[in-house]
């Protein structure tokens, strides 16, 4: 190979090793292999509690939980006078100190004894689930655990002929609530493929 | 002619080019973690009988063809291949190419021992040493690193074989000697060393499966630089009145050496810092691996010994590792170069310059993406070194005339007759046994053989092509 030859080979092979370092420093996330990485989340269904007005239920939450919606039963029992609106008010603390309030009613009709009403409280967030991330093979762990409960208070106001009453008289209201909540639990741990090197 | 190409100045300065060719990260972290693992020093036993029977007779093959043509690879077979020279030298392409594809992530990892290093210095690592390896294995500031190591690698082969490569090597190859005795009688004295020693020789028969022999087959050759051109290419630069079969043998017992050695520095560093018995499953996966024990477990016991002795053994052992790395990645950068100098008569600095810029253009890819670095190695190892080296030796065994006379020059017994008659049975065999059972033989999830397993040769080397080429 005749010199002038190699000097304009060295400089062509130059001009190549120029380009792949401009390109490799500019476009390095789209060569470097790297993946987006979402986290899929799936719904897990919490054992319900059950207590009067007014009482706190307390639930403990699973690891990556970010927002639950409460499935909520409230029974009246006792002897209505001339009935009314219940005012159901559903108080909830979760992690991180983050509260919430959700509100219904329950219609009593004169003279009944009993009732049941059911609602759903949509909703109620106290973290989010991780942005997708963009990453080189290995693993992702964004597992987040809480030692705070989800705790969810109902509190039922009975109509104003409650407000009348005698106690031990015939006008009584009772109310008893059933919680359900239904938590969004994301995955936390991705495995990006990776091969051993020898 | 010889002394057109150069020469080595001293059989002492040849013999530590050599042995700097053959030490690399397989003798220092993958050898003491297959003894460890595949039996103690039942694999050991097993090694030493294989380095007699394949890896010696391949050395010395490979070295006889350099000394007598004086040539680089692919000249040296033309020439001996006689009438079908031509045929031949694509034994020597295979070895240049075998060379370079090993040199596209080389210069990559010697940067990562170089930034290690340096990091030892500053106490870079010390904070979080998973996460720093996290940070620099990969990413643009890592092309600048594997173009400074390829520069210096450039440089050094530019400067010729007794002004550059042998100037080099014969300062940090006994300084890499100093730094391993210096660490192994350090780590001797610690309380708890002795655990280290166990894990590393406990004798364990049972471990010495058909799968296991095969990766002691292949650890020797992988471990002695062979295939990939560059024993052939430094031979070609000896002295007509050195020995091949003295100067082969001294540089096969070094590169054991300095693998037992290594042995017995990394594992009674892991036993007495705690990292051998670690429950933590990132340190267990991390010793998983070669780069996990060098750039993670290791580095992790290094703090684990406190601030003052931690920085000083793992900087000094980092440097170590960059001799190491640093001496192998000059004789693979030779062979191309002196390819190129003989076949086309390129001045050596034009021809290192345009092997590096290849080189490391080929590199750029690798120190980002870390599936284009595994199959770089992947090639390398599967493809072209294992049958390189099986058809080097069977060359050597068969086709070249005169290996035996070669191999009984300087000797006062005839040993040639015995190795050439190894060259042409038991090495070609051990070695091709190796390619078909290393490439689609693997480990199955219940611990036995099982065809094209995940850990299988070829199997790695199909998912990596997948992967790189984003069909996966």
């Amino acid at each position: 190979m005749a010199l002038q030859k190699v000097d304009a080979v060295i400089a062509g092979v130059g001009a190549v090793a120029l380009l792949a370092t401009v390109l490799g420093v500019v476009f390095y996330e789209e060569l470097a292999g790297e993946q987006e990485i979402t986290f899929p989340t799936s719904d897990v269904a919490l054992t319900a509690q059950e207590g009067a007005s007014g009482t706190p239920l307390n639930f403990a939450l699973p690891d990556n939980a970010t927002h639950a919606t409460l499935a909520v039963e409230v029974v009246f029992s006792g002897q209505a006078g001339q009935g009314g609106s219940a005012t159901i008010q559903v108080d909830m603390t979760g992690p991180g100190d983050f509260v919430g309030t959700a509100s219904s009613s329950m219609a009593i009709a004169p003279g009944d004894t009993t009732g049941t009403v059911t609602f759903e409280v949509p909703e109620f967030a106290w973290a989010t689930v991780p942005e997708p991330v963009t990453a080189e093979p290995g693993s992702i762990d964004e597992t987040q655990s809480w030692d705070e409960d989800l705790v969810v208070t109902v509190t039922v106001t009975p109509p104003a002929d409650a407000l009348g009453a005698i106690p031990g008289g015939a006008i009584s209201y009772s109310f008893q609530a059933t919680v359900t909540p239904t938590v969004s639990v994301y995955e936390a741990f991705a495995e990006i493929p990776e091969v051993e090197t020898a | 002619m010889a002394g057109a190409r150069g020469t080595w100045n001293s059989s002492f300065g040849f013999i530590m080019a050599a042995v700097g060719s053959a030490v690399g990260l397989g003798n220092l972290v993958r050898f003491p973690r297959e003894l460890a693992e595949n039996g103690g020093a039942a694999f050991l036993f097993v090694y030493l009988i294989l380095l007699l029977l394949v890896g010696l007779p391949a050395i010395l093959g490979e070295m006889s063809i350099g000394k007598m043509t004086q040539m680089s690879p692919v000249n040296a077979f033309r020439k001996l291949g006689g009438e079908h020279g031509k045929k031949w030298a694509v034994i020597g392409v295979a070895g240049m190419l075998a060379a370079m594809f090993v040199l596209f992530f080389y210069t990559v990892m010697t940067g990562w021992t170089l930034r290690f290093f340096l990091g030892g210095i500053t106490g870079a690592w010390f904070d979080d040493p998973s996460g720093y390896y996290g940070d620099i294995a990969y990413g643009p500031a890592t092309i600048f690193w594997h173009l400074l190591v390829s520069i210096i690698t450039v440089y050094i082969v530019s400067r010729g074989i007794s002004g550059g490569i042998e100037k080099v090597t014969v300062i940090i190859i006994p300084a890499l000697f100093a730094i391993l005795i210096g660490i192994v009688l350090y780590a001797a004295f610690q309380p708890g060393a002795i655990d280290g020693y166990k894990e590393l020789f406990d004798p364990d028969f049972s471990e010495l499966t058909p799968n296991n022999i095969a990766a002691a087959t292949g650890q020797v050759f992988f471990s002695l630089s062979l295939g990939q051109g560059a024993m052939l290419t430094y031979a070609s630069y000896m002295d007509k009145k050195q020995s091949v079969s003295k100067d082969g043998t001294t540089i096969a017992l070094a590169d054991t050496g300095v693998a037992l050695m290594a042995g017995m520095m990394v594992f009674p560093v892991l036993a007495f810092t705690g990292l051998l018995a670690s429950n933590d499953p990132a340190v267990q996966e991390a010793l998983g691996g070669s780069f996990g024990t060098a750039f993670i477990a290791l580095p992790n016991a290094f703090v684990a010994m406190g601030d003052v002795m931690g920085r000083i053994v793992g900087t000094v052992f980092f440097l170590g590792l960059f001799f190491a790395a640093l001496s192998s990645a000059i004789s693979l950068m030779e062979v191309p170069t002196s390819v190129l100098i003989d076949r086309f008569e390129l001045p050596r600095w034009k021809s290192a310059v345009l092997i590096g810029l290849i080189t490391y253009s080929f590199g750029v890819v690798s120190s980002i993406n870390e599936t284009w670095f595994t199959l770089y190695d992947e090639i390398a190892i599967n493809v072209f070194i294992v049958l390189g080296v099986a058809f080097t030796t069977f060359f050597a065994g068969w086709v070249a005339k005169g290996v035996g006379k070669e191999l009984d020059s300087g000797l006062r017994s005839r040993v040639g007759v015995y190795i050439v008659w190894l060259m042409r049975t038991v090495t070609p065999v051990a070695i091709l046994a190796v390619f078909f059972f290393g490439g689609l033989f693997g480990t199955g999830a219940d611990g036995g053989i099982e065809f094209w397993a995940n850990d299988a040769g070829w199997n790695r080397l199909w998912r990596e092509l997948k992967l790189g080429f984003g069909f996966e």
